[in-house]
């Protein structure tokens, strides 16, 4: 019954979430953008073609996509919901808190993913279905690692919502947070190869699970925790998301 | 019988701000309290605390029988209309409903009764977004009161709302109370709450101040206003009387205290046999701030 009574506050929570037309309008583009790129790559790059790893990369563009739109959408609004007192109105029905919290999640930060990195998995394994049922697998393997870098993001973006009275505010935060990932993680490549300092890159290849998953299937050798840094951070940071939202978090 | 609601040395701080500091009250089945105080008093907190939406820093909440903080089944049976009305902005107020309906246990025939009741019939397929302020209002009851809960808390439900709306409002919750809803009435209007409820709980400062029926609490506070060109002539008539009066402006204020409301009638009957004229006599409408006074 209590499963039940959460699974419908998801449906709520997701209408407001995924609400149109801004999501409809990122999941043509993606969906656009990745039925192009897959006819672009194995023109452009025809033995990467024959990669399925390779075949896959198109789906880069909708882990962007997500998590700007997690960023500056679903996890935002979270200030909307909390301030506008429509929080409230959830904490109000017969519900406990954890799942309250984990409905929040589901709806802002693990349906966009799966429904933004899903349709250009979906449009290439069309588009390319001789190359990815090649190695079924291999395709799996990496859209899950694209999908569990975006949860990541994701849940930070939560985090950083929770905290923030304004919802410009947690815009500006949850993007310039991203940014400022990616640009680290940039750095660090550069840093480490213009002083050739191993760690440094190992490191920066740690901060995007999809290049790992990426080396592993592609046989480069890589150190096992790499593979480690980003699942675990995610799982850390998820359970600090869920505590405070069931123990310390009061709305206003 | 056992109370719905039932608060004891609840104290509840927001850092070094002490919002709730002993309170100690409760709801009993079938009973309407009001609960009163100046904006800041902690009225909406002790709401949330009772509902278990916020913590508490100590005291005991029992809201059905249970500690809502550790069961969230304790709100099983409450229906909750907060200070500021909120339901998905962009959902179909009818789909909400429904969906609110199943999260309660409630059939969509219980959802067809709110929307009558609260009326919102004509309305409900409208986004919430679209709703003028009194029709958001009348969502959220709508909202509150699906299933027949046993127990009904509104937290300022008529702020924002026009007169006539106002009136409607606080004639649902009677009505409700009738079918055999208890209710916690919050307001910082005293005038609109002691027509309504059989109890009255009054906070300032985040403690209780006063605490009892209507009757008890307006005693010292009724008091008629007498319209007049001549307020010092009058005053002094009614002084005469034995009446309270003072002047004010162009108004005579006579304080009633006791039963001594035939006693007021034949002082100004007779000063006006005596040539004082009289414009107008009516009721003085109580404030909090006079009753904290």
């Amino acid at each position: 019954m209590s499963a039940r009574r959460a699974l419908e506050l998801l449906y709520i929570d997701m209408w407001d979430a995924l609400r149109p037309p801004a999501f409809d309008i990122l999941l043509l583009v993606v969906g656009i953008m990745a039925g192009a790129l897959s006819v672009i790559i194995p023109i452009t790059s025809p033995i990467g073609a024959l990669n399925p790893n390779n075949a896959f990369n198109p789906v880069m563009i909708g882990l962007a996509v997500a998590t700007i739109y997690m960023a500056l959408r679903s996890a935002a609004d979270l200030v909307n919901v909390i301030q506008g007192g429509l929080f409230q109105v959830y904490m109000s029905y017969p519900i406990s808190r954890l799942q309250v919290a984990l409905t929040l999640y589901v709806a802002r930060v693990i349906m966009p993913a799966l429904i933004l990195l899903g349709l250009p998995a979906l449009v290439i394994g069309f588009m390319l279905y001789p190359v990815v049922l090649k190695n079924p697998l291999d395709f799996v393997a990496l859209w899950l690692s694209y999908f569990v870098q975006s949860q990541m993001y994701g849940v930070i973006f939560l985090l950083l919502s929770s905290r923030f009275r304004a919802q410009g505010v947690a815009m500006v935060a949850s993007v310039s947070f991203y940014f400022a990932y990616v640009a680290l993680s940039f750095f660090l490549y550069l840093l480490g190869l213009f002083d050739d300092i191993k760690t440094l890159q190992q490191l920066s290849n740690a901060m995007g699970f999809y290049t790992v998953i990426y080396d592993f299937l592609a046989k480069v050798s890589t150190p096992t925790w790499e593979a480690a840094v980003v699942p675990a951070v995610f799982i850390v940071l998820l359970g600090s998301y869920l505590a405070y939202m069931s123990r310390r978090f009061e709305p206003t | 019988m056992e109370p719905l609601l039932e608060l004891r040395d609840v104290t509840k701080r927001f850092g070094s701000k002490v919002a709730l500091r002993s309170v100690s009250m409760s709801v009993s089945p079938g009973e309407m309290v009001g609960l009163v105080g100046p904006n800041g008093a902690g009225k909406s907190t002790l709401i949330r605390v009772s509902l278990g939406i916020l913590t508490r820093d100590s005291g005991s909440v029992t809201l059905m029988g249970e500690d809502p903080l550790v069961s969230p089944r304790a709100r099983e049976s409450v229906g909750v209309v907060f200070e500021r009305p909120s339901l998905p902005p962009s959902m179909p107020v009818i789909s909400f409903l429904r969906r609110a309906a199943r999260i309660k246990g409630a059939s969509d025939e219980d959802v067809k009764r709110a929307v009558e009741l609260a009326g919102l019939k004509g309305y409900e397929d409208r986004p919430f977004a679209h709703l003028s302020a009194g029709l958001k209002q009348r969502a959220a009851i709508a909202h509150a009161i699906i299933g027949s809960p046993r127990l009904i808390i509104a937290d300022e439900p008529t702020s924002n709302l026009d007169p006539v709306e106002r009136e409607s409002v606080l004639e649902l919750l009677v009505e409700l109370k009738k079918q055999g809803a208890s209710v916690l009435l919050s307001s910082h209007v005293l005038s609109e709450v002691l027509r309504v409820v059989d109890r009255i709980v009054v906070l300032k400062s985040g403690s209780v101040a006063i605490s009892g029926g209507p009757e008890e609490i307006l005693k010292g506070l009724r008091r008629v206003r007498v319209r007049t060109p001549e307020p010092e002539a009058l005053a002094k008539e009614l002084g005469s009387m034995g009446l309270k009066a003072a002047t004010s402006g162009p108004e005579v204020i006579v304080q009633l205290e006791g039963n001594r409301d035939a006693d007021l009638l034949d002082a100004l009957a007779k000063a006006a046999s005596k040539g004082i004229k009289i414009y107008g006599v009516d009721m003085v409408e109580p404030n909090i701030e006079e009753l904290l006074r």
